[in-house]
């Protein structure tokens, strides 16, 4: 699996370490160190990665909604121009914001041909004054992470133990 | 209202001086259980140090001797030295209900008389309390579900709940547990009666002495959540169960354990509970073990270092 923190969201070092953990108790696998280069490429990237050794061909997105579409579009990059295709799921830990956003995410798939199954973090109702309500993702400081998690983070590190598939299921939205 | 559960003494860690939770304000006082003449002393040097109070309300949630053991010595002292004070105890009092018992028994080979005796013999610490409140003239009031408490209220459990636990507790010829294996819990404990309160900052919280998961009410309604019987795992794992059934997230409320159970074989505690909530990433209960836990002061300071940011652009729009 693999784990894309936009700088954006990332938080502080520390933030990251936690972060890292989280990713190794969830999985139970080795985590690989967080890097911001495209591997044999002194190009940095808007974000950090790291790569779970689970098996899985999965990619875990945190970032902010306008974020995403570009990170999508770089995955060929991150995962490597061959490997990319074989990308089954894509969990996608951010806001929602609006229900159009989701064909825009569909959308930016089908731009790197990549035929992959998202899932996206639950959402709470934002109402703004007079305006049409909006889903959103809050990260919170809730319980003893270390970095600020969303509810699906949270629910996904507490059904770890019934395997990836299952947890997703029921922590996180297919769409 | 401020809530301030009480804890152990002089770093006595073996005595086992059971429950006591304070709900208070500047004119009221909600005492729920008190185990032990220990923490009566305690509530006498409370009520002293507070004599706007005048109101002073108990609730005694069910029979188990950690949660009743100094309620009769508090009554005598407010009775001597609070003579002008509105002191009202509420409980379930079931011998009022000793015809439904009877009927529900069914049992012909006894009657109203030794159903009478039966109930009297089981719920002993509640006879105990009730006449000692009657001597003393106190009002002894039923702790059905939404009587009020002053500014509290009893959610719990229903009618239907606690007489199905006093007849589980008389009738010899069946189980008096629910629930299986380590998870059962007496049908007595199993219907604790359980209070509702708001707290000064809004949070509201459920107190439930021993009660099961089985006999709570709706989970979402609180913040702020005792775990039942001392901090059982199995109790507190059922209710985050419950409440993430519910589509809430456990690991966003705020927990309270009242575990003064001291170091005997059977005492039972909370240690199992406080390791599981370590290793799940539960923030750390408010737990009696560490010392008298006072609301909402300890969720301020919490609170303060809480920050919360939106992961997404809101003006996508």
């Amino acid at each position: 699996m693999i784990w894309i923190v936009s700088k954006a969201t990332s938080g502080t070092e520390t933030e990251m370490e936690a972060r890292h953990h989280y990713i190794e108790e969830v999985t139970g696998a080795d985590v690989s160190e967080w890097t911001e280069y495209i591997a044999g490429s002194p190009e940095v990237l808007p974000e950090y990665y790291a790569k779970s050794n689970d098996g899985l061909p999965y990619v875990f997105i945190t970032a902010h909604t306008n974020e995403v579409k570009d990170i999508i579009s770089r995955l060929p990059k991150i995962v490597g121009i061959k490997n990319y295709k074989y990308i089954k799921k894509i969990i996608i830990n951010s806001c929602i914001t609006c229900a159009i956003w989701i064909k825009e995410i569909k959308s930016s798939l089908y731009l790197i041909d990549l035929n992959a199954v998202i899932y996206y973090s639950k959402q709470d109702v934002y109402k703004p004054n007079n305006k049409t309500p909006l889903l959103v993702n809050y990260p919170k400081n809730v319980g003893t992470y270390g970095f600020l998690t969303t509810k699906s983070e949270r629910g996904f590190f507490r059904h770890r133990n019934e395997g990836i598939d299952k947890a997703l299921r029921k922590t996180f939205m297919r769409i | 209202m401020k809530l301030k559960a009480l804890s152990h003494y002089d770093k006595d860690m073996n005595t086992r001086f059971g429950d006591c939770i304070m709900l208070y304000d500047h004119y009221s006082l909600i005492m729920y259980d008190c185990g032990s003449e220990r923490h009566a002393e305690e509530v006498e040097n409370f009520l002293k140090r507070h004599n706007n109070i005048n109101d002073v309300y108990i609730v005694v949630s069910h029979n188990d001797s950690d949660h009743t053991n100094g309620v009769c010595g508090l009554l005598e002292w407010l009775h001597e030295n609070k003579q002008n004070s509105n002191v009202k105890v509420y409980t379930h009092q079931l011998l009022k209900y000793k015809d439904k018992i009877t009927d529900k028994i069914g049992d012909k080979r006894r009657n109203r008389q030794s159903i009478g005796n039966a109930i009297l013999e089981e719920f002993n610490n509640i006879k105990e309390i009730i006449d000692t409140a009657r001597n003393f003239g106190f009002d002894r009031i039923e702790a059905k579900k939404d009587t009020k408490v002053g500014k509290a209220v009893i959610v719990g459990p229903s009618e239907e709940d606690f007489l199905e636990a006093a007849v589980k507790a008389i009738d010899k010829r069946t189980s008096d547990k629910v629930g299986e294996g380590d998870g059962s819990e007496t049908y007595m404990n199993a219907a604790s009666v359980q209070l509702e309160c708001e707290i000064e900052d809004g949070n509201k919280i459920l107190l439930c002495g021993d009660a099961s998961p089985d006999f709570l009410p709706d989970h979402l309604n609180y913040n702020i959540i005792q775990l039942p019987h001392h901090g059982r795992l199995d109790n507190a794992k059922a209710i985050f169960n419950d409440i993430e059934k519910d589509g809430d997230d456990p690991q966003e409320k705020y927990y309270l354990i009242s575990d003064n159970t001291g170091s005997g074989e059977k005492s039972g505690g909370s240690d199992d509970l406080v390791e599981y909530m370590k290793n799940e990433k539960y923030s750390p209960a408010f737990n009696t073990k560490d010392g008298v836990v006072d609301l909402p002061e300890q969720i301020n300071t919490i609170s303060s270092k809480q920050t919360r940011r939106p992961l997404g652009d809101l003006d996508c729009f």
